[in-house]
């Protein structure tokens, strides 16, 4: 039961039941479906840039708490970041959930919390996996 | 099906011979018999009526949880019970059911029109997807075990909701 305890902690559970930036952006904006019909997920997110930075970013969908969870702190995580930190981002993060490497948790921040992911393999819907298809819009 | 075969080549036969299968399932149709003579020896009738004790004790557990709706209520219905928890993704559930030591199986069970009829869908605008738990009651034993298993349920699913389903 431990290890549920570090699944399921107050960060994750707390994103699942009121995830942030959980709302479409204006008509226009674009956005990308991702649906993995292994697990049913089914994510769309919204994105405004404003050069190169994320000005706003949004997302709706359903999935379990972890994949919810993770698609809230995501949004918290990259808003006002350019490209190329998001980029950096997200490739830390995947290193992070997929058990490659080490990557620094400070840079993380609150998405460090994932971690728990890579020893719950079929809890790992926080990372799109080959199922998973992303059309963009 | 081979053509020939020595130890420096094989040469399998042509379509679709080739993909005719070779030995029969012998052990199998062994295990069958052995499965029929035990399931013979404890007698069709009290296997059912145990079965039939079983469900009963099952559902009315599962329906004192709160949040909880099954699937499936036929008068004649085989010992098994699916259900939807209010506010909780199925797979969530059946994670920490998993941990718990309770085996169900989450998903859409290759039956996605039957899920749609049964408005396990409908409801995802308001809870995510919610499909079903199947849960085997012949895989319990004895009414403790069930009993056990369901006064289990609602510990950790009421912290993943903020939904007191307790009974």
């Amino acid at each position: 039961m431990n290890d549920l305890a570090d699944l399921y902690q107050e960060l994750i559970i707390d994103h699942s039941n009121r995830p942030r930036n959980f709302r479409p952006l204006d008509a226009g904006a674009p956005s990308a479906e991702g649906y993995n019909p292994l697990c049913g997920d089914r994510v769309t997110v919204y994105v405004r840039m404003d050069g190169d930075m994320v000005a706003d970013v949004g997302f709706q969908g359903e999935g379990c708490a972890i994949s919810k969870a993770s698609a809230s702190l995501m949004t918290e995580s990259i808003k006002g970041k350019t490209r190329a930190e998001v980029e950096a981002l997200f490739s830390q993060f995947h290193d992070l959930v997929t058990g490659v490497g080490n990557p620094p948790r400070e840079q993380l921040g609150k998405l460090a919390a994932f971690s728990v992911c890579v020893t719950f393999p079929r809890e790992s819907s926080a990372v799109p996996s080959r199922g998973t298809r992303f059309a963009r819009h | 099906m081979i053509r020939a075969v020595t130890f420096e080549k094989t040469t399998y036969n042509e379509l679709p011979y080739k993909f005719e299968a070779g030995t029969p399932d012998i052990a199998g149709a062994i295990g069958l018999g052995a499965a029929l003579e035990y399931l013979a020896s404890l007698g069709i009738d009290h296997i059912m009526a145990h079965e039939r004790e079983l469900l009963a004790y099952g559902t009315e557990l599962l329906e004192s949880i709160r949040g909880l709706r099954l699937i499936g209520t036929a008068r004649e219905k085989a010992g098994v019970l699916s259900f939807v928890l209010e506010g909780i993704h199925p797979h969530d559930a059946g994670t920490v059911l998993d941990r718990l030591g309770i085996a169900v199986r989450t998903g859409h069970h290759c039956a996605q029109p039957v899920m749609e009829r049964s408005e396990c869908l409908r409801r995802r605008e308001r809870h995510w997807r919610s499909t079903t738990r199947n849960r085997n009651w012949r895989r319990w034993r004895t009414a403790s075990d069930a009993s056990r298993s369901c006064l289990t349920d609602e510990r950790p699913c009421g912290s993943l909701s903020g939904i007191d389903h307790r009974p």
